[in-house]
């Protein structure tokens, strides 16, 4: 059975627009990303890269001075970059949610739990207070919180666990087709981080709607997502089912990512591989990673990155080769010729 | 919350006594004689005996500490003495003027609600166009403009050329205008300022693009989260501002001849009639202190950081 | 070598004041502004050849000439003279206010802030409650009691004004004291003196120049107000503020009575307003002193 994509970005590019109205710089370019019912999509990068900016552009909340200058951004098989503001915010909740990465962030102090998540489905349906309040502590019940207590709390009597789980169901609690959740566990420590994934995940399972988990902590990306997305400066450098990308990562700066983690098994290295110089800011022209990258060549600094793609698994470099071919290969097993450049 | 209500009760049974003291020391330093100046007033010839017997009659052949005990035994009992110039009770005085100075500043305070909120709610939504740049200047006027030229201007604009207004006394809604514009024009000015300040940061708050991403609209976001939040500094500055307006009405009731506190005040400095006076200061006192007792009592209402003893205190 | 720290010290400091003005357009205006009153109160004796208080009966309310810029009042006086002999009054006991103030309210801050203890508990109660009395309830106090006069106004100023800056200080002695340079120089045998006012007071220097650039704006309009009222200035001096009320009964046919002092002292308390924003802008201080009218 062939199912309907739930999210389609092609060739989404988002700029910086300047006072006088014209656009100054791009900070996300040409991005394509589909995600599938049911699937766990992971987009990892540094800081800066523009995952969350293309999170955002999904969300319809790209902030006043940015805008979508190219590409589209399909929901549900419907166009929804160009929906005025308030077809957006239908939805908003409704069809795609957001957890966000600071626990404490996601609801106002000053107010209470349930009020904020009955307002939420109460913004969406026509229902009264007494189903709202039944329907946000089944979810609270569902993400493991004693929900009576959670739902008459003050954001800040609750842990940071417990937000982030609270957020959790508000995000889960419409049954969206889409959830991005956007670094949800940077704040938190590992083991509740663990369990909030755990439960992402169960959930998941259970509503069949599709995750696109953005991080920069690439080993539980690794470990939960079906396919996963490279960025770097603003575009997209590797996509690809996990396991696949893992395996056989087609990009340099996939490659150099993944060797700059810590191995989940076996001995710790004296020193992680880190990649060498500083992240790049975004290019208009030729590879972003082509300063810091050491297979670079001439073309990489020219040639628009749009590199090889192969059917399932893709990648932005000019020179790579799902073959295992000579470009990168033939630079790469030359250890002394890395050395020289990484110094 | 005992605690704290204590320790503004305690305050405000501080700030009385201290105010009492203050006043009914001043009271006894201050130059001239009542007694005589109170004779002087009823235009008769007076003689040695008129003058002991007035004394006798007003207490002041005992020793000031008695004095000061008998004089607040009766503050105690809301027995403020009596008028000098009139023979009244203070007390009675007070009260049948107190509506009138209540109702000056209620219009204020609704002129300053009405320029407010649209004016700080539009830029802040606007920053850098037009609204706000009106709120700016406004505000630097608002801050500069002395009150009683405003007012003088306000009647000869729209009382003498235009005729808009009637200038003088109390009446209906006519008479209110001016002067409630004159005294809640400044405080507006300021809150606008301070009204936008607050919802600009409140709406960069990570919680409200939260809410956004939880379909919840923009109006529901205004009015039930950024407005919220952007009313802590305002609520503190009221209790700051009260001052202010207890002052500024002293001016507009010169001004508009507003039959109110402060022209009974005013009245009661230029005939010297102490007890006036005094029951004035402490009133005034007791006010400031216990509005900023609600203040506090609100403060708390509105950020439950504060009620749960979390975050900073009041 | 002290000669050499010092300029190494001094000279980003100059330098910051350089980029100071040119980057504040409003701290610009508010300096300029005033500087305009300044030379025109100092030069009073040269531009205003007349006296003000000089009553002439038969050339009163007249319209503006060459012998008077602005025209004379009712009582044949001239009015530019008036005002420019106004502004010396009025900044002047402006000044001195502030002076006063400064004088009671910083050492009270540094010696609270620095003691600690009873000391500055006492200290609190005393400021709780005279903060529960406005300044201008507290002018008519001590106008009621002890009269209406010019001095009385200023004691009642002085009476409120210096605690808020007993506060800064204390507030900015309290955050101090407690750190690695102010231990540094007590092992190192200063004296508490030196401490307080070598180390210490520095640090509130700015919140200080900030405070008292919005108090500038503020006490003018708290004495104009006064005397309006007839509780400060008496007539005739020539107090901006009293002269409004010396013009009120001719205000129908001859507005510009009021119109001039009034003017005057919108745009002397707006030039200070200016220089408090800018000053508040370029040390970087938080909303803190925003303007509270009154």
């Amino acid at each position: 059975m062939i199912k309907n994509p739930v999210l389609q970005i092609s060739g989404l590019s988002v700029a910086l627009r300047a006072h006088s109205g014209s656009w100054i710089r791009h900070l996300v370019q040409g991005i394509n990303l589909t995600l599938y019912p049911g699937e766990m999509h992971g987009l990892v990068g540094e800081s800066g890269s523009g995952k969350s900016i293309t999170a955002s552009a999904v969300l319809g909340l790209l902030p006043g001075s940015l805008g979508i200058t190219e590409g589209e951004i399909l929901l549900n098989g419907k166009a929804i970059h160009r929906l005025p503001e308030k077809a957006k915010r239908r939805l908003r909740g409704r069809e795609m949610a957001c957890i966000f990465q600071n626990d404490q962030g996601s609801f106002a102090p000053f107010r209470k739990i349930g009020k904020q998540l009955t307002e939420a489905l109460q913004a969406h349906e026509k229902m009264s207070s007494r189903e709202a309040r039944e329907i946000s502590c089944e979810w609270l019940e569902r993400v493991k919180l004693p929900a009576q207590r959670v739902f008459d709390s003050y954001p800040f009597q609750l842990s940071g666990g417990q937000l982030q789980r609270t957020s959790l169901a508000a995000s889960l609690m419409m049954k969206p087709s889409l959830i991005i959740a956007d670094e949800p566990t940077t704040a938190l420590d590992v083991l509740t981080a663990e369990q909030i994934l755990d439960l992402l995940s169960g959930l998941q399972k259970k509503t069949e709607c599709a995750v696109l988990l953005i991080s920069h902590d690439l080993t539980s990306v690794l470990k939960r997502t079906d396919r996963m997305s490279v960025m770097y400066g603003g575009h997209l450098m590797e996509s690809g089912p996990t396991a696949s990308v893992r395996r056989n990562p087609l990009h340099p700066y996939t490659k150099m990512l993944l060797k700059a983690r810590p191995p989940l098994d076996g001995f710790m290295p004296d020193r992680l591989a880190a990649i060498p110089g500083e992240p790049g800011a975004v290019a208009d022209q030729g590879c972003p990673f082509a300063p810091r990258c050491p297979y670079r060549k001439e073309a990489c600094v020219h040639m628009p990155a749009s590199g090889v793609r192969a059917d399932d698994h893709s990648s932005a470099c000019l020179f790579a080769d799902p073959e295992g071919g000579d470009s990168i290969a033939a630079v790469a097993r030359s250890d002394q010729d890395r050395e020289v450049v990484w110094r | 919350m005992v605690i704290i209500l204590g320790k503004r009760l305690f305050q405000l049974i501080f700030v009385l006594f201290l105010l009492s003291a203050a006043t009914f020391t001043m009271m006894k330093l201050a130059p001239g004689d009542p007694v005589r100046s109170l004779l002087r007033t009823d235009e008769f010839l007076t003689t040695q005996a008129d003058e002991a017997k007035l004394r006798k009659e007003l207490g002041f052949d005992l020793p000031i500490v008695v004095q000061y005990g008998e004089w607040m035994a009766g503050v105690m009992q809301l027995d403020l003495g009596k008028s000098y110039l009139t023979g009244k009770p203070v007390l009675d005085v007070m009260a049948s003027r107190l509506p009138i100075t209540a109702q000056l500043t209620g219009g204020a305070l609704l002129v300053m609600l009405l320029i407010t909120v649209p004016l700080g709610t539009a830029a802040a939504l606007m920053p850098g166009r037009w609204p706000d740049h009106l709120g700016r200047a406004l505000a630097l006027i608002g801050a500069s403009v002395p009150g009683f030229w405003l007012g003088l201007l306000l009647i000869y604009g729209f009382s003498y050329k235009l005729q808009l207004f009637p200038s003088m006394g109390k009446g209906g809604f006519f008479h209110m205008v001016l002067p409630c514009f004159t005294l809640g024009f400044s405080l507006a000015a300021v809150y606008a300022r301070l009204l936008r300040n607050g919802l600009l940061e409140s709406l960069s708050q990570h919680y409200i693009r939260a809410a956004r991403a939880r379909g919840v609209s923009e109006r529901v976001i205004l009015t039930r989260y950024a407005f919220r939040a952007a009313l802590l500094p305002v609520v503190t500055m009221f209790g700051m501002s009260i001052g202010y307006l207890l002052g500024g009405a002293v001016v507009v009731e010169t001004l508009f001849s507003w039959p109110g506190l402060g022209n009974m005040v005013m009245d009661a400095i230029f005939g010297r009639d102490y007890p006036v006076i005094q029951g004035y200061v402490l009133f005034t006192g007791a006010v400031v202190v216990m509005i900023n007792l609600i203040v506090d009592l609100s403060y708390r209402a509105i950020d439950p950081r504060i009620r749960f003893g979390k975050g900073e205190s009041a | 070598m002290n000669a050499a720290i010092k300029k190494a010290v001094l000279r980003p400091a100059r330098n910051g004041r350089y980029v100071w003005l040119s980057a504040n357009p409003l701290l610009l205006i508010g300096i300029s502004l005033l500087f305009v009153f300044m030379l025109l109160a100092l030069s009073g004796w040269l531009l205003a050849a007349n006296d003000p208080l000089a009553v002439n009966m038969a050339e009163r309310l007249k319209s503006p000439s060459l012998e008077y810029p602005l025209g004379t009042d009712h009582m044949g006086r001239c009015i530019f003279s008036r005002l420019i002999s106004g502004a010396r009054t009025t900044l002047g006991i402006t000044a001195m206010v502030l002076m006063t103030v400064m004088v009671i309210g910083i050492p009270m801050g540094l010696l609270c802030g620095y003691a600690g203890g009873r000391i500055d508990a006492l200290f609190m109660r005393l400021v709780d409650g005279l903060l529960a009395l406005p300044e201008f309830i507290l002018a008519i106090a001590v106008a009621g009691f002890l009269g209406p006069s010019l001095m009385n106004l200023m004691l009642s100023v002085v009476l409120v004004k210096w605690i808020g800056y007993a506060r800064v200080v204390r507030g900015v002695v309290m955050a101090e004291r407690e750190k690695e340079y102010i231990l540094a120089a007590r092992v190192g045998g200063a004296r508490t003196f030196k401490l307080l006012f070598r180390h210490l007071l520095p640090q509130a220097v700015s919140p200080v120049m900030v405070l008292a650039a919005f108090d500038v704006g503020k006490v003018i309009l708290t004495i104009s107000s006064l005397s309006y009222l007839g509780l400060g200035a008496q007539p005739p001096a020539p107090e901006w503020g009293a002269m409004l009320n010396d013009g009120r009964p001719y205000f129908q046919t001859a507005p510009e009575l009021m119109l001039y002092p009034g003017a005057a002292i919108m745009l002397v308390v707006l030039a200070f307003n200016l220089i408090g924003d800018g000053l508040r802008n370029v040390l970087d201080l938080k909303e803190r002193w925003r303007g509270n009218p009154g």
